[in-house]
């Protein structure tokens, strides 16, 4: 089936360029966007127990901010092993979504490739591929090797600006750590964690449920309150809008 | 356990999980539930996370002041999906009640 007329006028103009190159331009603003949040993840590494080194080094062991933060203060709490490493898969399972979604073009590349996009599959990686590449209707080998190469340009461009914005953050964070009160930086960034991903009547509701279960989950010993009040919030949340799987 | 290890296998096994679900995908569709149920993960944590830190708060004259500063991040957060606005004005708001108190 030959679908090279479902590409957009702006997709059409867009696959005459260099796909990298698109890619890496479409994620520069993302990875300007995303310094506060490395300075942020560097204040709370410099004043945990995890330090400056660990605390940049999630950048590249884990690469993801959220997951990055609250396996920070995690670990900073004296969670287990098994708690810490369970809450950023959970933490991941969004993935799931930009998986199936991003599939369709990434189903004839070698596994080797599907590696590296894997690792370097973030939220702004999946946002610029959907909102910024080549159209995606289409079966066409050749249109899903352009899509391949936008994205990687766009994920690999963010990996490494991350790498250099978490850098900074250790360095200019920490030393802005000392003038912060005691972790007011991390529970703010919570609450744009919270506030940003309510995109919905559910996500809402779980972000509320999360909270209220939070306050008398806090006292439960071995930090389990967190991870069972998210799963308590889950669950109550599945049943109260019919998703219960 | 040692740090590093934790978070290396945190990130390891993430990693894994998503290339795993790559894989899985490309071959079959995945659950509407599922993919739905994924989304709920980062706000309830999150929340979670955020409620304990405030009720762990060190000094208790203190809290008054991280919960509004808080209140007023997420506002802003929610409002302009800006993490330097969202930082600014919390911490601006901590810093004024700070002076008022």
């Amino acid at each position: 089936m030959n679908n090279t007329n479902l590409l957009a006028p702006r997709a059409t103009q867009r696959a005459a360029e260099i796909p990298w190159l698109t890619g890496a331009r479409a994620a520069l603003p993302f990875a300007m966007a995303f310094m506060p949040y490395a300075l942020a993840i560097g204040a709370v590494a410099e004043r945990s127990d995890v330090g400056g080194l660990l605390g940049w080094s999630t950048s590249w062991l884990v690469y993801a901010g959220t997951s990055q933060l609250v396996g920070i203060q995690l670990v900073d709490a004296g969670a287990s092993a098994a708690l810490v490493i369970g809450i950023v898969v959970l933490i991941n399972a969004r993935m799931v979504a930009y998986a199936a979604a991003l599939s369709p073009a990434w189903r004839t590349a070698p596994p080797w490739w599907t590696a590296m996009a894997s690792y370097v599959l973030v939220d702004p990686a999946y946002l610029i591929s959907t909102e910024h590449g080549p159209a995606r209707a289409t079966d066409e080998p050749e249109v899903h090797r352009r899509q391949r190469q936008h994205y990687l340009g766009a994920a690999v461009t963010l990996w490494l600006t991350w790498l250099v914005n978490c850098a900074v953050g250790v360095i200019v964070g920490g030393r802005l750590s000392a003038y912060l009160p005691g972790g007011l930086v991390g529970e703010l960034m919570l609450a744009s964690i919270v506030a940003m991903s309510m995109s919905s009547s559910a996500s809402r509701l779980a972000a509320s449920l999360g909270f209220a279960l939070g306050v008398p989950a806090a006292l439960l010993p071995f930090s389990l309150g967190a991870p069972l009040a998210c799963l308590t919030a889950i669950a109550v949340t599945a049943s109260l809008t019919g998703r219960r799987a | 356990m040692n740090a590093w290890f934790i978070l290396g296998a945190a990130g390891a096994i993430a990693f894994g999980l998503r290339w795993a679900i790559v894989l899985v995908a490309a071959r079959r569709p995945i659950s509407e539930t599922v993919v739905a149920l994924s989304g709920l993960v980062a706000p309830s944590i999150a929340a979670a996370l955020l409620a304990g830190a405030l009720v762990r708060t060190e000094t208790a004259a203190d809290l008054p002041l991280q919960v509004v500063a808080v209140v007023v991040g997420g506002v802003v957060a929610w409002r302009t999906r800006s993490v330097l606005l969202t930082l600014g004005a919390g911490l601006a708001a901590y810093a004024l009640l700070g002076l008022l108190s």
